[in-house]
């Protein structure tokens, strides 16, 4: 680099002013703008983890029988019996869906981190079948452990019975999302397949490998059956498409806050041009070209827009892997919105938006600075005798 | 033969604040500077002489006629190497200090050796040298403003000289100086020029100081004409 725009880069990105003031707007901007993008896809994350962990696997196979799972690509099978039913207590009803689950269905290690689970003291245990409900539910039914609900199930077949039975609350659980928490109560599996006689209740849940998870209808189209066969996505297809238009306004939203800060950046570059006018017409009566000038007033803003973006990431980082205290604050106020969020979950950093943001900005920044440093063409030494 | 510098026809005329008549500043100048020799403009305010020495640094464009340095037409250079001839064969001194004002005296002289290429370690002895020169080592790292004016005249003197031009232009370099720091400065431009095979093209209203000079030019009614001879 020419020795004299790296002085002069230097000595302005030193003055303080606006520059400086620069820096921080930017830091300011990015910093939201990274928390935003680790709280979002965090939040997806874990609450697609909690969908596929808790209620319904990546696949379901809802038949009697099914053949040609491509095992390489899958993490482990499950069995389990689905169908709904209206539960009773002395004054409240939930319609819920009922899932009957095998012994140590809880057990396994990936879903006993997405649920915690209060059980029944086995001496008060009586000689009802047994039922797990969300503690949403023991809420609004107005239930504890240990207390006699009454089910009515909703049959799924053209013979079935409407009849009600009755069942002792011996766990209750939270898996943190509301959305399962609301819907989902779990029995034994042999228990579930007195309740739910028809085939198309025999799920069998099917988990992929994480690192196939992004092919998962290519997947699906492998396993024949009698039944039929979903992913997550279609049967909770609401949540899922609620997720991905989220994620396209955030990521739009984004992109408006970037453009926006790389504007603002563009007009310091104007302001930065127009008040060091004295200096850029004196570097060019001694004999600075003007390519020259522009080049040390790019590198002074484009430096300091890349400290801006580098303070906003690091601030944006702490800040997004340490909202669940925050989270957990605020939900201890009732606010409403909030029960559609995790209030607990696995922060993690996506780097690759954080990047594509990172670099839109640059890139953005980089030109619309390019752009307005034009103006110093119009700066002749000339400048320093007639003012114009 | 050619001369550092040579004004051919020049007339300038400025547009009329009525915008009809154009206001004339110069009309039909021919002069040559040659090496080695200095030359005081003289004459009354407004009549145009910081006007021709800005021409002839390439700084304003003349209506008509041409400048030519060195036997080049340079209105017919590039921006950059317009920005180049001013960088290495041509030193400026103004009245008004002129000076950046975040950078050190030092490096206010170093820049147009850097605008060249020239790394501080290379001409960081070179600045040192004149500004001691020019009686200014214990002020080598401090800021315009904290300069007196006669210092501030003398580090754009080391800055003009710095790549070792073949022209000075000097626009009433001691305009702004006392009677004392206006003979040392005056005193150090006439040794450069005598000294370093130089042209000096001064403007000034100082009539002792464009004695001293080897040709005296008159600028009245437009025109130039020559009060002093070159012996």
């Amino acid at each position: 680099m020419n020795p004299f725009v790296r002085l002069w880069s230097r000595k302005r990105i030193l003055r303080k002013g606006r520059l400086t003031g620069c820096m921080v707007l930017i830091a300011l901007v990015m910093a939201p703008v990274v928390a935003a993008l680790i709280f979002s896809q965090s939040m997806v994350d874990s609450m697609i983890e909690k969908f596929v962990r808790i209620s319904d696997g990546h696949i379901q196979i809802a038949g009697s029988s099914y053949e040609n799972i491509p095992e390489q690509y899958i993490s482990y099978t499950e069995k389990s019996i689905s169908g709904y039913a209206l539960m009773y207590s002395s004054t409240e009803t939930a319609s819920l869906q009922i899932k009957g689950v095998e012994d140590g269905y809880f057990e396994e290690s990936n879903r006993a981190k997405q649920i915690s689970i209060t059980k029944i003291d086995q001496t008060k245990r009586s000689n009802l079948n047994g039922v797990t409900i969300s503690s949403y539910t023991a809420r609004k039914l107005g239930v504890q452990i240990g207390d006699k609900v009454a089910l009515m199930v909703v049959p799924d077949t053209q013979h079935g019975v409407l009849r009600p039975v009755m069942l002792q609350v011996t766990g209750i659980y939270s898996t943190g999302y509301n959305l399962i928490d609301k819907s989902l109560a779990f029995v034994d599996y042999s228990y579930a397949q007195k309740m739910f006689e028809s085939d198309t209740s025999r799920i069998t849940e099917v988990v992929v490998k994480s690192e196939y998870q992004d092919q998962l209808s290519r997947i699906k189209k492998t396993i024949t059956t009698d039944g039929i066969v979903t992913d997550w996505q279609q049967k909770n297809s609401s949540v899922y498409n609620n997720y991905i238009v989220s994620m396209q306004a955030i990521l739009l939203v984004l992109m408006i806050i970037v453009i926006v800060a790389a504007f603002f950046t563009a007009s310091v570059a104007n302001q930065i041009v127009e008040d060091d006018s004295r200096e850029i017409a004196l570097s060019k009566l001694i004999g600075a070209p003007d390519s020259m000038v522009r080049k040390s007033a790019f590198i002074s803003i484009f430096t300091v827009t890349l400290a801006g973006m580098a303070i906003g990431l690091l601030l944006g980082i702490l800040i997004g892997m340490n909202l669940s205290p925050v989270l957990v604050w605020l939900s201890e106020k009732n606010i409403l919105v909030l029960e559609y969020y995790l209030v607990d979950f696995n922060a993690t950093i996506p780097w690759g938006e954080i990047a594509l943001v990172m670099l839109s900005m640059a890139v953005v920044s980089a030109l619309a600075v390019l752009i307005s440093l034009r103006h110093t063409r119009k700066i002749t030494p000339m400048r320093l005798f007639t003012g114009v | 033969m050619t001369y550092p510098i040579e004004l051919v026809n020049i007339c300038k005329s400025f547009p009329s604040a009525d915008g009809n008549t154009p206001l004339q500043i110069l009309n039909n100048i021919n002069f040559c500077l040659k090496s080695n020799e200095s030359t005081a403009i003289i004459g009354k305010s407004g009549t145009g002489k910081s006007t021709l020495l800005q021409i002839c640094g390439g700084l304003d464009k003349p209506t008509e006629g041409s400048v030519l340095f060195n036997g080049t037409d340079i209105s017919k250079l590039s921006d950059a190497k317009m920005s180049e001839l001013r960088n290495r064969k041509i030193g400026f001194i103004f009245q008004a200090n002129m000076l950046m004002e975040d950078f050190t005296a030092l490096e206010n002289v170093m820049i147009p050796a850097q605008i060249q290429g020239r790394r501080e370690s290379e001409c960081k002895p070179i600045a040192q040298d004149l500004l001691k020169q020019l009686g200014l080592e214990d002020r080598m790292n401090h800021y315009p403003a904290q300069l007196s004016g006669g210092e501030k005249q003398r580090v754009a003197i080391a800055r003009a000289l710095i790549n070792d031009p073949d022209v000075i232009l000097a626009d009433e370099p001691t305009g702004s100086l006392d009677e004392e720091n206006a003979k040392e400065v005056e005193d150090r431009l006439l040794e450069i020029v005598k000294s370093g095979n130089r042209t000096l093209l001064l403007v000034t209203h100082n009539m002792d100081f464009a004695r001293r000079c080897d040709r005296i030019l008159v600028l009245k009614n437009h025109t130039l004409t020559e009060e002093k001879a070159s012996k």
